[in-house]
């Protein structure tokens, strides 16, 4: 379970100090898949950085007894001068894990083939996605951040990506930041809508939505 | 205080707690040294070789301008070993403030993996660094020595001692200066020139008895000096005079490793992820 208590984060600028997250409080259980709503810099990626151990919060607590996957985006994550074969070689001794078992199963869910081999600088952001997500599934996490943004891939990649994350891992939780009615009623089981720095969860799908688009 | 690591995991005993992040920390240093080495040397180029090539012809290039001129002074002090022994510490030193200079800012897509710490990056570069350089000068040394411009060493232990104390002084400014110029790129800006106007301090390009003998201790007073000299002192053995202070050296280079870590302890939370 992710449990987050009172988490305020603040930037500075010169002088002047914006607070973007201004005591944001939620849970996310097992198997349970959120989805996070917000206009833009309502600081949907912030938390999602704060919750991948990227940035740390000004205040609050995350407390934490899952393995959480780094923050899936279209960057992040991957060294651009280097092959997808190398990045995958770099992911598996970080996270401990077979290179052997990680390359069979990327190979087949990203179907990258010969671009593996490739500087992943190269790649198109359909293909970067399709790495990132193959390499996390590989590596195997209680619960993924996701950013909407990495489902750019084709239907093909889309159908793969719910097999996998819902028949095949229904117990894996996830947070999904997005703005996209269509894949949050597929994906999700609860949403979070963040505004003025604030959260409010809600179980009902539609009616955060529909709280969403008024805000 | 505010700025604690926000996740918190929550396992009984500290000893088994600090075991299994001193082996995780030593897996991830693994797995950056090995991403380092295949960045920085890659696979279709000759990479490693340019460690070798580089010093190589540094030496050439000076022992030819040496020989045109003829100059007559210091030629007691045979040139080659004099010039690898100060050449290559530099070189080493150099690179490891430069690559350390805004390192984390330079490689954020690693900080998407939260088990990477910003020590064990810079650990794993200035590892390599090190490590490549002292190859690199053994490797040098035996092709000089096949060539006939160099002779077998005097002494094996201060050279390493001494390279030890280079590569130790050298690590703690690069995080020094690393974890400074991570809050701030005016660090930065003004290493560049403070570094071109350190090269005379470094003990590179002359031997400390060339110089006055008042001036002698305070220079040794620079670690970098005395562990040249002391690598020298090995090269050399007692046909040559050297001047070391070894403790004032160590005090020095432990005092910066303080310092260095000290502010390296919460630069992440100075990096600009937006």
């Amino acid at each position: 379970m992710i449990r987050v208590v009172d988490l305020v984060k603040e930037y500075r600028h010169g002088h002047s100090t914006k607070r973007v997250l201004d005591g944001v409080n939620f849970e996310v259980r097992k198997g349970e898949r959120l989805a996070v709503l917000g206009r833009n810099g309502a600081g949907k990626s912030t938390l999602v950085r704060l919750l991948g151990g990227l940035e740390y919060p000004t205040s609050g607590k995350i407390h934490c007894d899952m393995t959480l996957s780094w923050p899936l985006g279209l960057n992040g994550g991957f060294q651009g001068s280097l092959t997808g074969i190398d990045n995958m070689k770099f992911i598996a001794r970080l996270y401990d894990r077979e290179y052997r078992e990680v390359f069979d199963y990327v190979e087949y869910f990203s179907e990258l083939g010969a671009y593996l081999a490739q500087p992943v600088k190269t790649y198109s952001s359909g293909m970067r996605a399709r790495l990132a997500f193959g390499l996390s599934l590989a590596i195997d996490f209680d619960c993924y951040l996701i950013d909407e943004v990495i489902f750019v891939g084709d239907q093909r990649f889309h159908r793969k990506c719910k097999e996998e994350i819902f028949e095949k891992r229904a117990d894996r939780a996830l947070l999904l930041v997005s703005h996209d009615a269509a894949i949050l009623n597929d994906y999700c089981n609860g949403a979070l809508v963040l505004h003025q720095g604030r959260s409010k969860f809600f179980q009902d799908i539609p009616l955060a939505l529909d709280i969403y688009n008024n805000l | 205080m505010s700025r604690q690591p926000g996740q918190e995991r929550r396992q009984p005993g500290w000893l088994s707690n600090a075991r299994a992040m001193a082996s995780t920390q030593t897996r991830v240093i693994g797995a950056l040294v090995m991403r380092e080495i295949h960045t920085r040397f890659g696979r279709d180029n000759i990479g490693f070789a340019w460690i070798i090539i580089e010093p190589v012809l540094f030496c050439l290039g000076v022992i030819g301008m040496w020989s045109l001129a003829k100059s007559s002074s210091h030629v007691e002090t045979p040139i080659v070993p004099f010039l690898l022994s100060g050449y290559m510490p530099l070189l080493m030193y150099r690179h490891c403030v430069m690559r350390a200079l805004r390192c984390m800012q330079a490689n954020l897509e690693l900080m998407y993996h939260r088990q990477v710490t910003i020590f064990a990056m810079y650990m794993a570069r200035m590892g390599v660094e090190v490590i490549g350089t002292l190859a690199a000068f053994f490797i040098t040394w035996i092709i000089f020595y096949i060539w006939g411009f160099v002779e077998m060493p005097d002494d094996l232990g201060p050279i390493l001692f001494g390279w030890g104390l280079y590569a130790w002084y050298s690590v703690a400014v690069a995080i020094l200066i690393g974890a400074l110029s991570e809050r701030s790129e005016i660090v930065e800006k003004i290493w560049n020139p403070l570094s071109y106007i350190m090269i005379p301090l470094s003990g590179t390009f002359y031997m400390v008895s060339w110089l006055p003998e008042p001036l002698r201790e305070y220079i040794i007073l620079i670690p970098q000096v005395s562990a040249v000299e002391y690598i020298r002192h090995g090269i050399f053995g007692p046909t040559v005079a050297t001047y070391y202070n070894l403790p004032v050296a160590i005090y020095v280079s432990a005092v910066i490793t303080v310092l260095g870590l000290y502010f390296l302890k919460d630069a992440r939370s100075y990096v600009d992820l937006q």
